[in-house]
């Protein structure tokens, strides 16, 4: 219950629509009670009296006859606009509820941090986000007035039995412990399968969404088959835990069903024998039965609701959690969001582990503000999450990352992330237009910032040759442009922050060297130049940095400009003569050697 | 291309048809015997309560008066005995229907899915791929209880109808016909009403798609989100979305609403208007008791048409959804296997290309006249500009696209006329994007060879020097890797995609950019790890560190779609053409 209680606030103030439409509820069923006995009136006081008596004219039958056929129109107007009300009313209540709910979770998902990223999959987050959330949204709208509904004719037709008759309606309820029992075994049973259910329900929409992510390599591998195969594991056990709901549905919902109408059918019976012995009326007889389905409907109601209550726990469950879930990096209290960053950087003894690697060691760089520095080294060297601690997607193990002297700990996280643009590696577009995904950091961006962007990143030139230029929507991850133009956008878009401090993360190493040339040019001459970091595996990129680090296995190593690293004939002069072309047979055997060396050291630190 | 964003509705140019239902109905045939079990549990369980009043009246009318108490119990007894079997009628009912119904979204899923695979890529880049996965998942599961109860309840209903409708008409045809006269009514409104409803729901069901398009997008662009600071634009229009989502669920759900307090009114009247009908007109002609009679059948007789009311709205509703993932499963395969397609035999490795022309959008050519001709065994590097149809010609090699004209031969063979699955199966393809899939290291290599034992995907992965970073992992090859994380580095995916793409085996490899990522040491001991496995085998690369092309045994240099320079490194050089400028702008400033 407590479940529940936490999807109502969600309401809001529409928790009083929900209310009235409970009201309007008892409208409706006091109609419902009350249109029989005009009928009644109708048949017995005036047509059975009246209508096979010549001596009354239908003149007079009518003066009768059509108040009481108005008030029953007027009745059911009224009990026509109260349901269709209450229902409305009902339903914008769990509108809101269901729209409060996805406003909340997506803000709780945008900002969540790395760690959670990298321990959730996105078929679950879509599923909790869809149909659990959907889950709620029909408890809110219909499940929980179906039983407020049930509960007031129980209870109102109670009262009723009650004061006419207790031994009638004691006899009427010895069934009635056994239901609740079958109802309680249901629900336990019920309740882990749905859970289950739920989550094959993610699985499933993990392996769709990644079948259609992956279409290209699936297709490449021609793995179709093997796609469709895990595709049928996972759809038939869905398939089952739904069959095994049902089991358990049809294991309890015969007694319970039972149990309700045979209070309905034998009535009449038990009445019966109730007026031979003297114990009631036949008055009281005819107030039971015309109400005993008053007691059978809440009975027959009972095994669907719990069915539905169990299920919208269950999404509870699932969704608060998400719900719940915190981000590790937040803005501090106090943050700096305001003012002019320069773009000084500093890395002060930062040491960073992850997973019980360690990824980063001892790092110390001094970035002063418009200078443009070069990083390379080896794959997995961590030079990416030089950029994560920058942009603060993770924080140091030890040691202080600094913007301009202060702590980036101490920036208000969007303000640092706006002042720090970055070209991701991983190039992932948006399924919108060129000029929109140009501008995603800067929506309000006039239109000489796109153009200008886009030249500048050589990116104009292409997009003038799409289809609709800088309207032409591109696929999501930028599928069907090619990994060059996927980069010059990526690059357009992080130039079109005009931040302090751009990071170039091998954005460059899909397109050709003359377009490398043309935009490093670019980005010198641009108007305030950012403090820039360049990430690349290719010389070309870095040569012509102010200062340039090559950093292996976590540290720094070498450190200068292109002409004192080739001087010092380290790792950075081997990458330049394999590049030029220079590599000998002697230079391979002594990198493998190295990695060689390498990796025993690192199997003899693991042991 | 028409494409479309997550905040554009997609079109839809069919008209509302029963054919979309018809086409369910294959689905439901499938499964008719549990139909049938269904129908006859439902119809013993009605026939069994026409037996209860047999009971309750004979209780009334003869037992009480006359006191017999034992008669009475007698009653109660087969009442409870009635109803027992009702509920276990009801039971088989439930479970006929549960096992149809799961059954059929089954099957229906899978046949989208199924549909999926080999719907062409223009398909997958033309949409934000949570419109299509809001199908295959979210609209299926909405269909269900329509194609299940749904269809059996008007099945039920309207046997329902017809016997009361007739029993009706032999009592007094005549006030029967007063009580047909709702029915004109009632399709005046439906008539109405129906285009609005419809309208309404695909609306609806667009937003729902838009939205879940959306949301889809987000988490997967996650990071770009966050490195741009988004979070707070994105969410007022995540906010939006849920908004229209959110009224047009409420436009269409009022429609929906209006439908059983309009036909509740209709049939009240009528009821009624019997009455006053009966006064006025009938009196002397028929029995009080005859008209009584009358307005309880009218009662029954309107019955099951508002339980169809309802019926009606699921069916707008079904139908909204049907539409589109019957759209998704019409949608065309464009590249397919011809009917009278062969196997390609064992590649040996020539491949040809003979004046081939290819657009990917109309009158928008891509590659103009290229020809060429690799010998097996040989190394082939493309270069050139980007966009000038570098990966469009590796995509051709594998069929991932047809021709506008020309042809593509390996080994002589037209790969037009052979199966895709003989083509792909002896290629090994490194695309530009990395896709790794959730699961653990070891089972995204094996996706290369699925028969492949541990020790060799580990074998692969050493060739390729990934077994280092990956021995260095938590758990090793169990380490537990998602679609979209950043738990290995642009490298490191690149070279687990290369471990996937050797173990394969490949006739002819092809490398799209594929170690653009990967630190130059490491490419070169990558480049020496393939060597002897690249020996004899064609291999195709496409890169920009011209290291990595250097020593190919022949280069093309394309540039807007036609080959300008072709021959080896030394040629080239030497012609002191495009590729003499590209190779030596690279060295230069040194």
């Amino acid at each position: 219950m407590n479940e529940g209680k936490w999807a109502f606030q969600f309401l809001g103030k529409s928790k009083y629509k929900l209310f009235i439409s409970f009201f309007l509820c008892l409208v409706v069923d006091g109609i419902m009670v009350i249109e029989p006995q005009i009928v009644k009136s109708i048949v017995n006081d005036i047509m059975y009296p009246l209508y096979e008596d010549t001596s009354v004219t239908s003149a007079q039958i009518m003066e009768q006859l059509l108040p009481l056929i108005l008030a029953a129109l007027g009745l059911l107007i009224l009990q026509t606009v109260a349901r269709f009300t209450g229902n409305i009313f009902r339903e914008q209540a769990a509108q809101r509820a269901t729209f409060e709910l996805r406003k909340a979770l997506y803000t709780k998902l945008a900002n969540q941090s790395r760690k959670f990223l990298m321990s959730n999959k996105t078929g679950d987050l879509i599923n909790k986000c869809t149909g659990d959330v959907e889950a709620i949204t029909h408890f809110l709208c219909y499940v929980d007035w179906a039983m407020f509904d049930s509960g007031v004719m129980l209870v109102a037709v109670l009262i009723v039995f009650f004061a006419t008759s207790w031994k009638f309606t004691l006899i009427e309820l010895c069934l009635a412990p056994f239901a609740l029992l079958c109802a309680i075994l249901m629900a336990k049973k019920v309740r882990p399968i749905f859970g289950k259910a739920r989550k094959e329900l993610s699985k499933l929409n993990t392996i769709v969404t990644e079948n259609i992510d992956g279409n290209r390599v699936v297709r490449a591998f021609c793995r179709e088959e093997f796609e469709i195969r895990k595709f049928d594991e996972a759809n038939q056990r869905y398939y089952q835990m739904n069959l095994d709901a049902n089991q358990a549905w049809v294991t309890y919902s015969p007694f319970m069903e039972t149990v309700g109408n045979v209070m309905n059918a034998t009535a009449i019976i038990v009445g019966a024998l109730l007026v031979i012995s003297g114990d009631i009326t036949v008055g009281d007889l005819i107030v039971f039965t015309s109400l005993s389905w008053m007691l059978n409907e809440p009975m027959q109601q009972l095994g669907f609701l719990i069915n539905d209550w169990q299920r919208f726990t269950v999404s509870c469950e699932r969704v608060h959690e998400l719900y719940d879930s915190q981000p590790e990096i937040v803005s501090p209290e106090n943050a700096i969001d305001s003012g002019e960053i320069k773009g000084t950087i500093d890395f002060e003894h930062v040491s960073l582990q992850f997973d019980g690697n360690e990824v980063l060691k001892d790092i110390n760089m001094h970035i002063p503000a418009g200078a443009t520095v070069g990083i390379m080294g080896p794959t997995g060297s961590g030079k990416s999450s030089l950029f994560n601690l920058l942009s603060r997607f993770i924080d140091p193990t030890t040691g202080e990352v600094r913007i301009d002297g202060k702590k980036v700990q101490k920036y208000n996280l969007q303000y640092l992330r706006r002042n720090v643009a970055v070209a991701l590696q991983d190039v992932f577009l948006f399924s919108d237009t060129v000029e929109s995904n140009i501008v995603y950091g800067v929506p309000d961006a006039p239109q000489e910032v796109v153009y200008a962007s886009a030249i500048d990143a050589d990116a104009d030139s292409f997009i003038q040759k799409l289809p609709d230029g800088y309207d032409t929507i591109v696929g999501e991850r930028g599928m069907g442009l090619s990994g060059g133009q996927k980069q010059r956008l990526s690059l357009a878009r992080a130039l079109s922050m005009q931040a302090p401090i751009l990071i170039l993360d091998d954005t460059t190493s899909a397109v050709d060297m003359e377009t490398e040339q043309y935009i490093q040019q670019h980005l010198a001459q641009r108007e305030k130049k950012a403090t820039t970091l360049i990430v690349a595996q290719r010389i070309s990129s870095v040569k012509n940095a102010d200062i340039i680090f090559i950093l292996e296995n976590g540290r720094i190593t070498e450190q200068g400009t292109h002409k004192e690293l080739l001087e010092k004939k380290g790792y950075y002069y081997n990458i330049w003569r394999i590049q030029q072309g220079y590599a000998t047979e002697a230079d391979i055997q002594e990198a493998i050697a190295n990695l060689k060396i390498n990796t025993a050291a690192f199997e003899g630190g693991e042991n | 291309m028409a494409r479309n964003k997550y905040n554009v509705d997609e079109t839809l140019e069919t008209q509302f048809n029963l054919k979309q239902f018809s086409r369910a109905l294959v689905y439901v045939f499938r499964y008719k015997k549990l139909f049938v079990g269904a129908f006859i549990f439902s119809l013993v369980s009605s026939v069994l309560s026409l037996l209860m009043p047999l009971f309750t009246e004979g209780a009334i009318d003869v037992y009480i008066p006359a006191k017999d108490v034992k008669s009475l119990i007698f009653c109660g007894i087969a009442l409870v005995l009635i109803v027992a079997a009702q509920a276990a009628c009801n039971r088989f009912r439930s479970r006929c229907t549960a096992l149809a119904g799961q059954a059929i979204i089954r099957d229906m899923r899978r046949d989208l899915y199924v549909h999926l695979q080999d719907l062409p890529f223009d398909y997958f880049d033309s949409r934000p791929h949570g419109k299509i996965l809001v199908r295959v998942i979210n609209y299926i599961n909405s269909v269900s209880d329509f194609l299940t109860n749904g269809l059996l309840n008007i099945v039920l209903q309207v046997i329902n109808l017809v016997i009361i409708g007739v029993f009706m008409v032999s009592v007094n045809s005549k006030l029967s016909l007063m009580v047909f006269a709702g029915i004109p009514i009632f399709a005046v409104y439906i008539f109405i009403m129906r285009n609005k409803q419809r309208k309404a729901w695909q609306i609806q069901a667009n937003k729902r798609s838009n939205f879940t398009a959306y949301l889809s997008e987000s988490i997967h662009g996650e990071r770009v989100s966050q490195s741009f600071a988004r979070e707070d634009f994105n969410a007022d229009i995540n906010e939006n979305l849920a908004q229209e989502a959110r009224s047009s669920y409420m436009h269409a759900v009022t429609l929906n609403h209006l439908m059983w307090p309009t036909t509740q009114l209709i049939s009240r009247t009528i009821y009624y208007l019997i009455y006053l009908v009966g006064v006025v007109y009938l009196r002397g002609t028929l029995t009080v008791g005859n008209l009584v009679a009358m307005t309880s059948y009218a009662n029954r007789f309107w019955r099951p048409i508002m339980m169809l009311s309802n019926q009606y709205n699921q069916i707008i509703n079904t139908s909204s959804y049907l539409e589109r993932i019957f759209q998704l499963m019409d949608e065309p395969v464009t590249v397919t296997d011809k009917d009278d397609a062969k196997d390609l035999p064992a590649i040996r490795g020539d491949v040809d290309f003979d004046h081939v022309i290819f657009e990917y959008e109309k009158d928008r050519p891509v590659l103009k006249d290229v020809s060429f001709h690799v010998d097996a065994g040989q190394s082939f590097a493309l270069v050139g500009p980007t966009g000038a149809g570098k990966s469009t010609i590796i995509n051709l090699v594998s069929r991932f696209y047809n021709l506008k004209s020309g042809a593509v031969r390996i080994d002589g063979y037209d790969i037009a006329d052979a199966t895709l699955r003989s083509i792909r199966s002896q290629m090994g393809i490194m695309l530009q994007d990395t896709f790794i899939f959730s699961g653990t290291i070891m089972e995204n290599i094996r996706y290369g060879r699925l028969d492949a034992t541990d020790e060799e995907c580990i074998e692969a992965a050493k060739r390729v020097y990934a077994h280092e970073f990956i021995r260095k992992m938590p758990k090793g090859y169990d380490t537990e890797i998602n679609e979209r994380g950043d738990v290995l580095s642009a490298g490191q995916r690149q070279l687990l995609s290369f471990a996937r793409t050797l173990l394969s085996d490949p006739k002819i490899l092809i490398l799209d950019e594929a170690t653009s990522s990967i630190d130059t040491n490491t490419e070169l001991l990558v480049q020496e790890g393939i060597k002897t496995l690249l020996h004899d085998r064609t291999s195709f690369v496409v890169a920009h560190r011209l290291s990595t092309i250097k020593d190919c045994d022949k280069i093309l240099y394309i540039n807007d779609g036609q080959i300008t320079e072709e021959g080896n490194h030394d040629q080239l050089m030497e012609k002191k053409g495009d590729y003499y400028h590209l190779y030596t702008s690279q060295l230069s400033g040194d």
